[in-house]
């Protein structure tokens, strides 16, 4: 004890000889009073008190007199008032307590709230921790920004600055009627000093090709200049642009795009004559090897049976007199087998095409049976 | 590591690959066994007397998990190129966590929470309070000026107070 005490006592000599030390420029009457102490240590005190006094130490039970610390009281704490939420009323706007995006802030929240994983009780006596002093808290987004009634502020706020929808544009159908182009842009925001983004110059327009007035040739050339840039399940045609660095210029570069295609698709240029069979964008029964072979068939069969004499032995009945190219494409039958033919190559073969097919053929050639003969065949 | 089979002994994961896959590899190779579980890991004292906070206490592969990280920002969104800088934020996250560090030295009980709200940076944390108020108030203007010199941005602090330092221990090893 008295070894512990000497310790305690040297510290507060050090801490007496600091403060003088630190004083050196404070005003001289501060300074004398320093010196006073530090002239006469308690050590030296006791020491005179007790040889005065009597030969033996006196055993001092630490607790039972009470120690006058008056001068070494810590500074007051100043009292800190009580959370701010426990003067909340339960109706007041919270818009006002909470305008906009903070820290989470554990005394102005009025609900309890805890946030923490535990697993053993030796981890914080087996609590999750509280929204006081919980860095978890504080680090998550918070959205007490944008509650119902915030977002009513803002929707009340924002609602000067709109218009009423256009009438006559109440379904989509009608506004791709009226405003059949799409032009589709985005700009990028982001944490950082810089406002700029590159995918933002970045022009998209689309537009269905049954909006735009061409005829046959103008909408095949229209589809063979585009290229990839037709779908022709959705029949869409979409531009991209991001070659320019500005949007504005993309924008402005899509629109002489479509202005040049379009008037494009109307010219004929006298090489595009050439068109040969290969190049056609869909079968063509008229121009196709297949009509000259059921011509010229058609035109052996007529003078085979011409030259056998009876009526009996007649190959095709319905075949005329009249064996010309025209007169032969104006037969029923001929027409039955190019529509079916068309629609086999055209439109892909499935068991309708098919049989179609089959069935014009047999009318073509004369030819009995199949499985959807009718009676008299 | 969907070819390799994996054999888990005791607490440690052995990632063998199969024999058909060496044997087409031609190469030679031990087993990896993925043993790094130690690093930001405290050690436990004998007396279990060291205190921790709930950060500290979470090893660093619990982050996401129980864990929750201390920068906040759009760079690292999957879609972001390379303008979104995601280096130079990193760098001015370090250099505000070595300013706050420097600024407020001893005094901040948890770790230096970065925020970026488009231009503006939020640094939040929780303090002490060893100092009075208006010492406390003159550090906060101060950070918030010589930061947003130093970053060019708009700098603002949202510390919240914490009256001792056994309200933020979560836990003694």
């Amino acid at each position: 004890m008295e070894g512990m005490s000497s310790v305690r006592k040297l510290c507060f000599a050090h801490f007496r000889l600091l403060r003088l030390s630190f004083d050196q420029t404070a005003q001289s009457r501060t300074f004398c009073r320093e010196a006073a102490l530090y002239q006469r240590s308690r050590h030296q005190r006791n020491i005179t008190e007790i040889s005065e006094e009597e030969e033996f130490r006196t055993y001092e039970i630490p607790g039972l007199k009470i120690k006058d610390d008056t001068r070494y009281k810590q500074r007051k704490r100043r009292q800190i008032p009580p959370p701010r939420y426990r003067q909340m009323p339960i109706d007041q706007d919270w818009t006002n307590v909470w305008p906009a995006a903070s820290t989470f802030k554990w005394s102005v929240v009025p609900f309890p709230v805890r946030q923490g994983y535990v697993e053993t009780a030796t981890e914080n006596d087996g609590v999750i921790p509280p929204k006081y002093a919980n860095a978890e808290l504080m680090k998550i987004p918070n959205f007490l920004h944008l509650s119902p009634a915030h977002v009513k502020k803002h929707c009340a706020a924002l609602k000067e600055f709109c218009t009423e929808w256009p009438a006559g544009l109440e379904t989509d159908e009608a506004c791709q009627k009226h405003f059949p182009v799409e032009v589709q842009s985005s700009d990028y925001v982001f944490s950082g000093p810089s406002i700029r983004d590159p995918r933002a110059r970045t022009v998209t327009v689309k537009l269905h090709l049954s909006d735009l007035e061409l005829d046959y040739h103008a909408r095949d050339k229209f589809i063979r200049l585009v290229g990839d840039c037709y779908n022709p399940d959705s029949d869409e045609v979409v531009f991209t642009s991001e070659r320019c660095p500005l949007k504005r210029q993309n924008d402005d570069y899509i629109r002489y795009l479509l202005t040049a295609i379009y008037f494009e698709s109307w010219k004929k240029e006298a090489w595009e004559d050439e068109k040969a069979e290969e190049d056609m964008e869909k079968y063509f029964w008229e121009i196709s090897k297949s009509k000259d072979t059921v011509i010229k068939l058609l035109q052996t069969t007529k003078e085979i049976d011409k030259a056998s004499a009876s009526a009996g032995d007649q190959k095709l009945q319905y075949l005329p007199d009249d064996t010309s190219e025209e007169s032969l494409l104006a037969l029923k039958e001929v027409q039955e087998y190019r529509d079916a033919i068309s629609e086999c190559m055209n439109d892909g073969e499935d068991d309708n095409s098919i049989s179609k097919y089959g069935q014009a053929v047999r009318k073509l050639l004369g030819i009995r049976g199949g499985v959807n003969t009718e009676a008299a065949s | 590591m969907a070819a390799m089979t994996c054999q888990v002994t005791s607490s440690r994961l052995v990632c063998v690959p199969s024999a058909a896959l060496l044997a087409f590899r031609g190469l030679r190779t031990t087993p990896c066994a993925l043993k790094n579980i130690r690093a930001g890991v405290p050690k436990a004292t004998i007396h279990r007397n060291k205190p921790l906070t709930y950060e500290e206490a979470q090893a660093p592969y619990k982050i996401g998990v129980t864990k929750s990280w201390n920068s906040w920002h759009s760079a690292n969104l999957k879609g972001e190129g390379f303008d979104a800088r995601a280096a130079e934020r990193t760098f001015d996250d370090i250099l505000i966590r070595k300013f706050i560090k420097g600024t407020w030295p001893g005094l901040f009980a948890s770790e230096v929470i970065v925020k970026r709200r488009h231009n503006l940076v939020v640094v939040a944390g929780l303090v002490f309070q060893q100092m009075t108020a208006r010492k406390q108030y003159f550090l906060m203007g101060y950070s918030e000026e010589m930061l947003s010199y130093l970053l060019k941005c708009p700098v603002k602090l949202e510390i919240q107070t914490v009256q001792e330092r056994s309200d933020v221990i979560f836990k003694k090893i």
